[in-house]
């Protein structure tokens, strides 16, 4: 079996691929669950059944709705900061 | 001074221009005003609806001023819960972008990569695509891109193209969209933005397409505004605004801010047409009736970037009725604004940086440079060297920065710190990149 075989495998059950990884911040110990795909993984990954997608990644309670934050920079390239207190 | 207080100093610095830390409230070094309504807002307005709504949050990186902020107020409220949030985030990113602060301990990519057996595995081949995409020289590297903290999952590709051995960021992002689109399919959305969302024409295009794809977006506009009802008052303000901040010392970065501000001074210019003609008139600005007109004129493939500019730089092509010539003058100024702001730009930070780079240390060994440079990374964003070529002032000043400039664009720099090595790159073309000379002033 090859490595692409193998990936292909994996995805297909993609339960496998998700890994809880023990994270700490600011002291405070969380347990979120990481998905690690290669490249050729995540394009053969198939969101047209998100109800597998979310099943997979265990995501609970059910959303009844997705913000999505864009990046949204604040003093990045120069420097010299964009704004100052009260502006 | 030496390289190593460099280093020293530009972890202070970090805090400056990357996502800030909401506790950091009130101290000398946290967010400003206008940055810390943004975190007011995600904490009073957002975290309500997405706990009531039990939200999945697609959040960008820590460098993202909303993931940031969001990513202390999940970790705050995940401890206050027990360990588990009503919502959940996702952050979806690549192992190649992470790799720099995937060796930096008890970093979120550091925790990720640690605990990962998958990524451990596949880290030698990140380590090569990015050494073979970038050059062995970490100045080339991304420097500070991190997961943020707080998502209840981390999905990361590793962002390598191996039959190239080069990195790879194509596969992640058509994920990101298309998970995007999925949840839309299905659930109610809404993209939030603010502050500075990429440049100027490649912001403008990435938000113009996600409205184009029927996504709701909300831009926010945290800066005290006054009660302007024509475009007249609106470049009065926004350039006396600018000024103010020239004075001390600063640009005016926050673009979406300011199409935030336009956009609600077009909608009051309507909601008047409208009380003045009657019940019966339609106004034409409504929605994001300002993308419509960026439509217009963006292209789709970010490759055409340079056509797109052209384009919106060429009345001629423009074809509008009176209600879309009002919005027209809106972009228009927003581009007049940028081209004084680049002007501005310009003059303050040549003033500033020239005169911090005379107190940049003379390095004496390669070590000690890449020390330096990686300090100046951290400090300015310097990726591959493309804010030095845009200001090419720096490229003639005479100390490090021509330098850098054969660092970053070349790999001929010698392999060991030793005279042999120096001369066999000087042999090729390349003169040693360290001196011992004084700089000039």
């Amino acid at each position: 079996m090859t490595r692409k075989d193998l990936e292909d495998l994996q995805i297909q059950t993609i339960y496998s691929l998700v890994e809880p990884t023990p994270v700490e911040v600011n002291g405070n110990s969380m347990m979120p669950k990481l998905l690690f795909l290669t490249n050729h993984q995540c394009r053969q990954l198939d969101l047209s059944n998100l109800e597998k997608f979310t099943q997979a990644m265990d995501i609970n309670p059910p959303p009844k709705l997705v913000i999505n934050l864009l990046p949204s920079n604040a003093r990045q390239m120069t420097g010299v900061c964009s704004a100052v207190d009260g502006q | 001074m030496m390289a190593s207080e460099w280093s020293k100093h530009s972890v202070e610095l970090k805090d400056i221009w990357s996502g800030y830390d909401f506790f950091k409230f009130g101290r000398e070094k946290g967010p400003t005003a206008t940055d810390r309504k943004t975190a007011i807002f995600l904490c009073e307005a957002v975290l309500s609806v997405a706990i009531q709504t039990n939200a999945i949050l697609l959040v960008s990186v820590d460098s993202c001023s909303l993931a940031k902020a969001w990513g202390d107020f999940v970790a705050d409220v995940t401890t206050k819960r027990g360990g588990k949030a009503p919502f959940n985030a996702i952050n979806v990113g690549h192992a190649t972008n992470y790799y720099s602060q995937s060796l930096v301990p008890w970093t979120i990519a550091y925790q990720l990569r640690l605990g990962s057996k998958r990524w451990r595995h596949n880290q030698k081949r990140i380590s090569n695509a990015v050494e073979s995409s970038n050059s062995k020289w970490r100045v080339n590297w991304k420097q500070l891109k991190c997961p943020p903290a707080g998502c209840s999952y981390y999905i990361i590709t590793d962002a390598v193209n191996d039959k190239k051995n080069k990195v790879d960021l194509s596969a992640a992002r058509t994920l990101m969209k298309n998970l995007t689109a999925a949840f839309a399919k299905s659930l109610p959305s809404i993209g939030v933005v603010t502050l500075r969302h990429n440049g100027f024409e490649t912001g403008a295009l990435s938000l113009s397409n996600y409205v184009r794809r029927g996504l709701p977006l909300l831009m926010l506009d945290s800066r005290d505004r006054p009660q302007v009802n024509s475009l007249e008052e609106a470049e009065a303000h926004l350039r006396d605004f600018e000024a103010r901040l020239n004075k001390g010392g600063m640009i005016d970065n926050y673009k979406d801010s300011n199409w935030s501000f336009l956009h609600t001074v077009l909608q009051r210019i309507e909601e008047q047409k409208k009380k003045m003609s009657g019940a019966d008139w339609e106004g034409k600005t409504e929605g994001l009736e300002i993308f419509k007109v960026l439509e217009d004129h963006v292209v789709k493939e970010k490759s055409e970037i340079e056509k797109f500019r052209q384009r919106i730089s060429s009345d001629a092509t423009i074809r509008m009725d009176a209600t879309e010539n009002l919005v027209q003058q809106a972009v228009d100024l927003i581009k007049d604004l940028e081209e004084d702001r680049q002007t501005n730009d310009m003059t303050i930070r040549t003033r500033q940086e020239i005169a911090h780079f005379n107190e940049l240390p003379d390095p004496r060994s390669i070590d000690e440079l890449d020390e330096i440079l990686l300090a100046e990374i951290q400090r300015w964003n310097l990726n591959k060297g493309r804010l030095l070529q845009r200001h090419k002032i720096f490229l003639e000043h005479p100390h490090l920065f021509k330098a850098i400039k054969r660092v970053a664009k070349t790999d001929r720099f010698p392999q060991k710190n030793t005279i042999e090595d120096s001369k066999s790159c000087s042999r090729h073309g390349t003169r040693s990149t360290f001196s011992t000379s004084k700089p000039c002033a």
